[in-house]
């Protein structure tokens, strides 16, 4: 019954006009964005959080969440129609989405992904409910130590399914954790790395790190592509209902991929990603005609499209029951809360209860505004993909510049920024690892924090990780993360050399 | 063109970043186990990050990483160009010299042609009216429009 309380206050939150307005804002832009390639959700959260700091903490992070998951939507929309996907997570919808646009049945893979989007989303959102206060009550017991290991297993995890090597990984990690030291040492009032320039005092401002290395970078990239040439199909969107029978083909898919993502989506790391694709493994595997698959097969697209939509939103969880950010979108999420003087942990239930429980309820609010954005309106996205990026890339530009002036009011931040688009540049160059350096930025402080309050505790011995069953076992989670990535990368050397080779030359 | 062993490359920026990093951390303190002091984390971080320089350099001479150009794109010199003339100009020349010299070094940064032209005045008057709206008046950040005169 208090769960049931608890959802009815969320509801009246999120029924509050502001955040009814900045919910669909978020979604909308969420969309928007999903559509357009080369605009993710990093960049354009990145743009905006400094725009949201004039905002109370629950329509920002209301508004933040809607761009995130609106905009595992939008990508579907581009797979589809243009086999291009708008989002990494997206890949695997193209696959057999486009195919089915190609046969004419453009109308039903948009409709099953938007439903399947809605299903996963729904269904993951009451697993936030149930599953992240019982999460906390475990964690209300976590001291020092405890934290220190399960913020080290947050950052580490980001190694197990990166792209390049391991040591790039960690060095990127590395290099996050080096720049969360940068000013005064909040302990002991020492200045770090700041000789003497009094706006480093304060540290790197997050929001030029994240512009720089996230969205500015991707806007290079995009810049050294040759635009796409596909052309969306458009002709023949029609049959936005399912018949029956393809109801019982797509329904059990999207319940499976529901189930998987929700429980990927929690963990840390790359769940988020490898949930659609591991989805659609199974459903190959499952299916009795799998040679269907690639072809246009209604699950290939119902069961994908369920999957991102619910480890998008159960990868609140651990942000929300711990304070662990469990990707780089949670940890500009983070990063967003922080500002409002809110470090969210196992006490963010009780002491922000209107904050978790208006934000779930505004994630359903949110998703029933999708469905009714991306299936009446679809033609409206569609459009929009032909915005010539001429008009696009200076309006992008001009947020940052402002965004990142806004923080400060002060132009020393657009530098930092600028700055960090070349620091980003560079570290793509070599295949560094970034979302393992935004993450261990902003987990860098509290893990100095809880580093030297856990050997304080132990009396200036490292024993006190030992002797703790909980600190010891999230140790040794870390430890897999480092461990197994770098044996897997020991083994196929002559194969990732020359992958590594073809993407030089398509570069 | 110079190319360079991107392995290589990697363990040159690790072991560069470590090395100025140790260099300006020197003095810090490092403390005990039992009170870490605020040398500490930094120092141990250095000496990480260098160490997986050094291992990089060293494989890149048996692996094959493939090459990098040791080169900035145009694309991305334009941009920073945009957005470092758009941080010096925004203070002390206002926003709307500010917005028109970012825009048309973005202008330039794109990879359409031709380039300028009519469109680009549509763009600059779209971005100014725009920021009066968006940022001035409903956000209300603090951006002068025109130059001041003191």
């Amino acid at each position: 019954m208090e769960l049931t309380s608890s959802l009815l206050q969320g509801f009246s939150t999120a029924f509050a006009w502001i955040n009814l307005a900045f919910c669909l804002a978020g979604v909308v832009l969420g969309t928007v964005i999903g559509v357009l390639p080369g605009v993710g959700p990093l960049v354009t959260i990145s743009m905006l959080l400094p725009f949201t700091y004039t905002l109370g903490p629950i329509p920002a992070l209301i508004m933040l969440a809607g761009i995130y998951y609106g905009a595992q939507y939008g990508g579907a929309i581009t797979a589809i129609l243009m086999n291009m996907p708008g989002e990494a997570t997206s890949i695997v919808t193209t696959l057999d989405g486009y195919q089915m646009a190609k046969q004419g049945h453009a109308g039903t893979a948009l409709a099953v992904s938007a439903i399947s989007s809605f299903v996963g989303g729904s269904v993951a959102i009451g697993v936030i409910a149930f599953g992240g206060p019982h999460l906390a009550r475990i964690a209300i017991s976590f001291g020092p130590p405890e934290y220190f290991a399960l913020m080290l297993l947050g950052v580490f995890s980001c190694l197990l399914l990166g792209a390049g090597s391991v040591l790039n990984g960690i060095a990127g990690i590395l290099i996050g954790l080096l720049l969360s030291t940068v000013g005064v040492d909040p302990t002991s009032g020492t200045s770090r790395f700041a000789h003497g320039i009094p706006d480093l005092m304060d540290g790197i401002g997050f929001v030029s790190i994240a512009i720089g290395i996230f969205g500015l970078l991707e806007v290079v990239r995009t810049l050294m592509e040759p635009p796409p040439a596909a052309a969306p199909i458009v002709s023949n969107i029609k049959g936005l209902m399912l018949t029956s029978a393809q109801w019982r083909q797509a329904l059990p898919a999207m319940l499976r991929g529901t189930a998987l993502g929700s429980l990927l989506g929690v963990l840390p790391g790359a769940g988020l990603i490898l949930a659609p694709f591991a989805s659609y493994a199974i459903e190959k595997r499952l299916s009795k005609n799998p040679e269907t698959f690639g072809q246009g097969a209604i699950q290939g697209v119902a069961a994908p499209e369920a999957s991102n939509n619910a480890a998008a939103q159960t990868s609140f969880i651990p942000l929300l029951s711990l304070g662990i950010p469990a990707n780089a979108v949670m940890a500009l999420m983070l990063s967003a809360l922080m500002v409002q003087g809110i470090l969210p942990g196992p006490t963010t239930f009780t002491t922000h209860p209107d904050m978790f429980w208006g934000l779930i309820a505004s994630m359903w609010v949110g998703n029933v505004m999708l469905i009714i954005l991306n299936l009446p309106m679809v033609g409206m996205w569609v459009r929009l993909t032909m915005t010539p990026y001429r008009y696009l890339l200076p309006v992008v530009i001009l947020c940052c510049c402002v965004g990142a002036f806004s923080v400060n009011n002060s132009s020393f931040d657009v530098f930092t920024m600028a700055v960090f688009t070349v620091v980003g540049y560079a570290l793509w160059q070599v295949r560094c690892e970034v979302s393992g350096l935004v993450l261990a930025y902003v987990l860098g402080g509290p893990l100095e924090q809880n580093l030297r309050s856990s050997l304080s505790m132990g009396e200036g011995s490292a024993a006190v990780f030992m002797q703790r069953p909980i600190a010891l076992t999230l140790l040794v989670a870390a430890s897999l993360m480092v461990v197994i990535p770098l044996l897997r990368g020991m083994r196929p050397r002559r194969d990732r050399a020359a992958g590594s080779v073809s993407t030089t030359k398509s570069a | 063109m110079l190319m360079v062993n991107r392995d290589r490359l990697a363990g040159l920026i690790y072991l560069g970043v470590a090395a100025a990093g140790l260099w300006s951390a020197w003095d810090l303190p490092r403390g005990t186990l039992n009170a870490i002091g605020s040398g500490f984390v930094p120092k141990v971080v250095l000496v990480l990050l260098g160490c997986i320089g050094a291992i990089k350099l060293l494989t890149s001479c048996f692996g094959d990483a493939g090459k990098v150009q040791l080169r900035l794109p145009r694309g991305l010199v334009l941009l920073v160009l945009a957005i470092v003339s758009f941080g010096l100009l925004v203070e002390r020349a206002g926003l709307v010299l500010a917005i028109i010299v970012m825009a048309v070094f973005v202008d330039l940064a794109g990879n359409h042609s031709p380039k300028g032209g009519r469109p680009l005045i549509f763009i600059i008057v779209g971005l100014l009216a725009f920021s009066v709206v968006v940022f001035s008046h409903l956000l209300g950040i603090p951006l002068e429009l025109l130059p001041k005169w003191n």
